[in-house]
């Protein structure tokens, strides 16, 4: 057992044992092919060496990438926390903060430098590339300047030029808004660090009250996970980091816009279809099949209410009363097929043929309302044939 | 005493035990090739743009005489309702001698830019619905609406509830202002015109990342760290690949759906509060006098259980009944848990409301 309260003596058989540590992984890994490096190496370099002899993992490469940056993170978590465990909980907070901050790379860089933002800038999205190229390149630029400079975008524009010079402030501003709101959000971040370590604290204290110590690497790991969430979560429920996520997406999305502008301007000079072009066929296409789709679907459902109808004065032909007026405002079609009234003393009616029986008339009718309900039909959509491939994704 | 007690030979035994594991668990990761899901035969009856209804096929022929239509969310696949073999929302159903369809939205692109919600809820869903009645011989269909698809499963019994015989919805979020719902909270300061006028269509990396951001040290982390533990048995690995599988695997959202959700719903919390339209109609809960089953899950980080509960009372329904799952968003489809216990649940209940 290690006496962690030993100071340097401590910190000496700390260095003995993991030296003993690096021995056993290259013993382990049967290798000769690289020496044990002076000092005290750190676990992880252990497994970036083997990793890079056996850390092949197939078809699963993606997965075997996101196992490796994990275990790497959690060997050289524990490991510091470990050894901070003798410099006292200062120094285990200090560990904490260091790692809920930049240790957030082993998260792939989810939420450390700019979080949101770097992952809105990773996308694929048109202007990706000439924001990055800008933000690259003008930040450390911009970064630096004075108030003073910085008002110069707020001067007015004049001349043959005015438009183009008016929007190049524009993109300056959105920029230095963009960075702004980006330290904004890394404060908070760092905020969380701190309030994780501080929960981290609290559950060692916790475990020394109740007499229930951490007795294993990954039970202190855990232990870490739990306070690193706490903190985390306290700051991103607050209104503060609401106000900071919403302000920084914002600000990426105006600038993303301005840059976008940039490009569709030199796009239409070029003679290239803008996404806005298309994005204005799309909208009208769209509109276009809503529009058509509507149309069709009041035709079925007039033709339905049309076929009702008549059924409805069927069955009153049928049972010898009165022809029921139609339950709906009737339509041109069926004011057509009702019987037209006659002149009186018309030719036809002076010669009047002998009458029909009305069971036949009235099959007649029946076949024409027939007719209709078979036209009457779209409203439940047919089944297309299911040859058609399954739709892949991108 | 000391809150710290490790014995450092015991550690660097354990460090070094973690990665003679990882070294023999990438054997097995080498061997395993990719994973397959959605185990349950199935036909397509209806195709419309990209999507596609599919009935699926049972041992034995279905002894409901109505059907149910699955409505899963727009941000994930559907085929979690049909993972794998002993995890299978849909076979179970099937064995129960339920009738099951499910919509299945494909992958919008470009162009899909423009559907909305009226597109998709009077549009994909109500023709959904009216081929899925068509093919099963029935005037009005069960409808199973999750997550998402829940939410628009309640706006379409509210706009057609002729259509509609039992409503039941699982993990739907209906509150979207709960305390506790940090999704809606991060969302409420977005400009969100200027968000979608400017990526378009929002893509699937971006929503994923910040379902990952609502516990990142676990979800990017953590959970790796404890694959360690079962790298070497195969079958528990083809388990963890198929569910690392379907998270990674979600579609992209189109702007102008995606547009709506977030100022109606995320923002304005318009299905709980009044004030929803969707194309043009307007959306009251209170129009939904169905039999209704409201599922959701204790432990969901995603959908918080107080959001789903404030279903109760919201409708104009008689007979409302709830089931509040032992799990996470996750696992009330795939532990084992959910399938002794949802499946029956829902075709009891369906039994009784015939």
């Amino acid at each position: 057992m290690v006496d962690r309260s030993a100071g340097p003596a401590g910190s000496r058989e700390w260095e003995t044992l993991s030296r003993q540590y690096w021995d056993a992984v290259q013993q382990w890994q049967q290798a000769a092919a690289s020496a044990a490096p002076a000092g005290a190496p750190p676990w992880q370099q252990g497994l970036a060496t083997w990793s890079q002899l056996f850390g092949d993992a197939g078809a699963q490469g993606a997965l075997g990438e996101r196992l490796l940056g994990a275990v790497k993170a959690y060997l050289e978590q524990t490991q510091a926390l470990l050894a901070a465990g003798g410099a006292g909980p200062e120094a285990i907070a200090a560990q904490l903060g260091r790692f809920m901050h930049a240790g957030f790379d082993a998260t792939g860089g989810a939420l450390g430098e700019g979080g949101i933002a770097e992952a809105l800038r990773k996308l694929g999205a048109d202007g990706a590339r000439g924001f990055e190229q800008l933000a690259a390149g003008l930040a450390p630029v911009f970064g630096t300047l004075s108030a003073e400079a910085r008002a110069a975008f707020d001067r007015p524009a004049f001349g043959f030029l005015r438009e183009r010079q008016e929007h190049q402030q524009r993109v300056a501003q959105a920029l230095i808004d963009y960075q702004t709101q980006t330290r904004r959000y890394d404060a908070l971040m760092m905020r969380a660090g701190q309030l994780g370590a501080v929960r981290f604290q609290d559950k060692l204290a916790e475990r020394a009250a109740s007499e229930r110590p951490v007795e294993s690497l990954r039970a202190l790991y855990d232990l870490w996970v739990d306070a690193a969430e706490e903190g985390y979560a306290e700051v991103a429920a607050s209104m503060e980091f609401r106000e900071a996520y919403g302000a920084l997406v914002n600000a990426q999305m105006r600038l993303r816009s301005l840059l976008r502008e940039d490009v569709e301007r030199i796009s239409v000079d070029l003679g290239i279809p803008t996404r806005s072009e298309v994005d204005s066929i799309g909208r009208r296409l769209q509109e276009l099949r809503r529009e058509l789709r509507g149309s069709r679907d009041a035709g079925g459902r007039s033709l339905a209410a049309e076929v009702e109808s008549l059924r409805a004065e069927v069955a009153a032909l049928k049972a010898g009363g009165a022809v029921p007026a139609p339950a709906r405002a009737k339509t041109a079609k069926t004011e057509r097929a009702s019987p037209a009234p006659r002149a009186r003393g018309a030719k036809k009616a002076s010669a009047p043929k002998p009458r029909r029986p009305a069971k036949k008339a009235a099959g007649g009718f029946e076949a024409r309302v027939a007719q209709f309900a078979r036209t009457a039909q779209p409203a439940a959509p047919r089944a297309r044939k299911a040859a058609r491939p399954t739709d892949k994704k991108r | 005493m000391e809150p710290i007690k490790i014995d450092p030979a015991k550690a660097l035994d354990e460090a070094l035990n973690l990665q003679r594991k990882l070294a023999e668990g990438f054997r097995t990761l080498r061997e395993v090739d990719d994973v397959d899901f959605g185990v349950t035969d199935k036909e397509a009856v209806y195709r419309e743009d990209k999507l596609v209804v599919y009935r699926f096929k049972g041992d034995r022929k279905p002894t409901a005489k109505r059907p149910i239509l699955i409505v899963y969310a727009l941000v994930n696949r559907p085929y979690m309702v049909d993972l794998q073999d002993d995890r299978s929302l849909v076979r179970n159903l099937l064995a129960l001698g339920e009738d099951v369809y499910l919509i299945d939205w494909g992958y919008p692109d470009g162009a899909d830019r423009w559907l909305d919600l009226d597109d998709y809820i009077n549009g994909y869903i109500d023709r959904s619905v009216d081929a899925v009645a068509a093919h099963a011989g029935v005037d009005r269909v069960n409808l199973l609406g999750i997550c998402q698809g829940g939410a628009f499963s309640l706006c379409y019994a509210a706009l057609h509830p002729e259509k509609v015989r039992n409503l039941i919805t699982m993990v739907t979020p209906v509150d979207f202002h709960t305390p506790d719902n940090l999704l809606s909270h991060w969302t409420r300061q977005l400009d969100v015109d200027l968000f979608v006028d400017t990526l378009g269509n929002v893509p699937a990396d971006l929503m994923n990342w910040c379902y990952l951001t609502l516990k990142p040290v676990r979800l990017f982390q953590q959970k790796y760290v404890g694959l360690v533990d079962i790298l070497d048995d195969k079958t528990e690995l083809e388990n963890f690949l198929r569910m690392e599988k379907w998270i990674f695997d979600s579609p992209d959202q189109a702007g102008e759906a995606f547009r709506e959700f977030i100022r109606d719903f995320f923002q304005g919390n318009k299905l709980l509060r009044g004030g929803l339209t969707i194309g043009g109609r307007p959306v009251d809960l209170r129009m939904i006098d169905h039999p209704i089953l409201n599922i959701f899950a204790e432990q969901d980080h995603l959908v918080p259980p107080a959001a789903s509960r404030a279903l109760d009372g919201a409708t104009g329904s008689e007979d409302y009944t709830q089931l509040a799952f032992k799990g996470g968003h996750i696992g009330i489809y795939v532990s084992g848990r959910a399938q002794r216990e949802v499946p029956p649940t829902i075709h009891d209940w369906l039994a009784a409301r015939p």
